[in-house]
């Protein structure tokens, strides 16, 4: 599981860097999203343009980060493609996330896995 | 792939149900399908309706030992006919289907929402042993709206 981390602002922006979100990826995303998450950052913008596929198994990891997180650390989306934007639409989980339709400027980008 | 044609509009495939081969089968079949022009929004959509199924099959259909799936696909120009086979336990597609409500943050249970929301003409057989599920995903999804023309 391969991620860029940087702060655009006071929020935390994580890029995944994979193309797909699946069932065969998603316990392994949360860990490293957790272990990413570690630093201070608020909200947390995840950035998704290079994702081309995401299952309901990769939803469920996105929603268990934002439990995880907490209300008061709020889970934002950026830069979806169709396929995966048609899978928050489609459950309404769109409703209850702040999409973002590109990705924020970033500063200070270090390389983590 | 089975087919010596390589742009035959069918596509047969066996694997065993594993996450890591259903994720290269669908990678093979998106390969495919792009190979020959399918529309973009249809090939999310067989991503997302034959990784549901099959991932159900991986976690629930072969409980004791791991066992096959066959997949076989045919391209027509309204959409993409699959048929999904297994010898694993049975299961009632017809039973399952609501999307949980957004707002109880449900890390599951979304995968026949999305089945059944992006196909159309599901039938189910359990025959010797081996289920098969049919279905066709049209290439414009009823959810996408009716065809403008």
């Amino acid at each position: 599981m391969q991620m860029t981390l940087a702060y655009s602002g006071d929020a935390l922006v994580v890029d995944l860097m994979e193309q797909r979100l699946d069932a065969a990826v998603a316990l392994g995303f949360k860990d490293a999203i957790r272990d990413a998450t570690a630093r201070p950052g608020n909200p947390v913008i995840l950035g998704m343009s290079r994702v081309d596929f995401m299952d309901s198994s990769g939803l469920g990891a996105i929603v268990g980060v934002m439990k995880l997180l907490g209300p008061d650390r709020p889970l934002e989306l950026a830069a979806l493609r169709p396929g995966v934007m048609k899978v928050f639409r489609l459950t309404r989980m769109d409703t209850v996330l702040r999409i973002h339709d590109t990705m924020p400027p970033v500063t200070a980008i270090s390389a983590a896995e | 792939m089975a087919d010596a044609d390589p742009l035959s509009p069918q596509m047969a495939l066996r694997f065993t149900a594993t996450l890591a081969d259903i994720r290269a089968a669908l990678q093979t079949i998106t390969t495919e399908l792009r190979r020959r022009h399918a529309p973009s929004a249809l090939v999310d959509d067989v991503n997302i309706v034959l990784g549901e199924v099959m991932t159900n099959i991986a976690r629930h259909g072969y409980p004791y030992q791991t066992g096959w799936i066959d997949c076989m696909l045919t391209l027509h120009v309204d959409g993409a006919e699959c048929r999904v086979t297994d010898a694993g336990v049975a299961y009632d597609p017809c039973q399952l289907g609501k999307s949980p409500s957004p707002h109880r943050l449900a890390e599951g249970g979304y995968g026949w929402a999305l089945i059944h929301a992006l196909s159309v003409g599901l039938r189910y057989d359990r025959q010797d042993g081996q289920n098969a599920l049919r279905f066709v995903i049209p290439a414009r999804a009823p959810e996408n709206g009716p065809a403008s023309g």
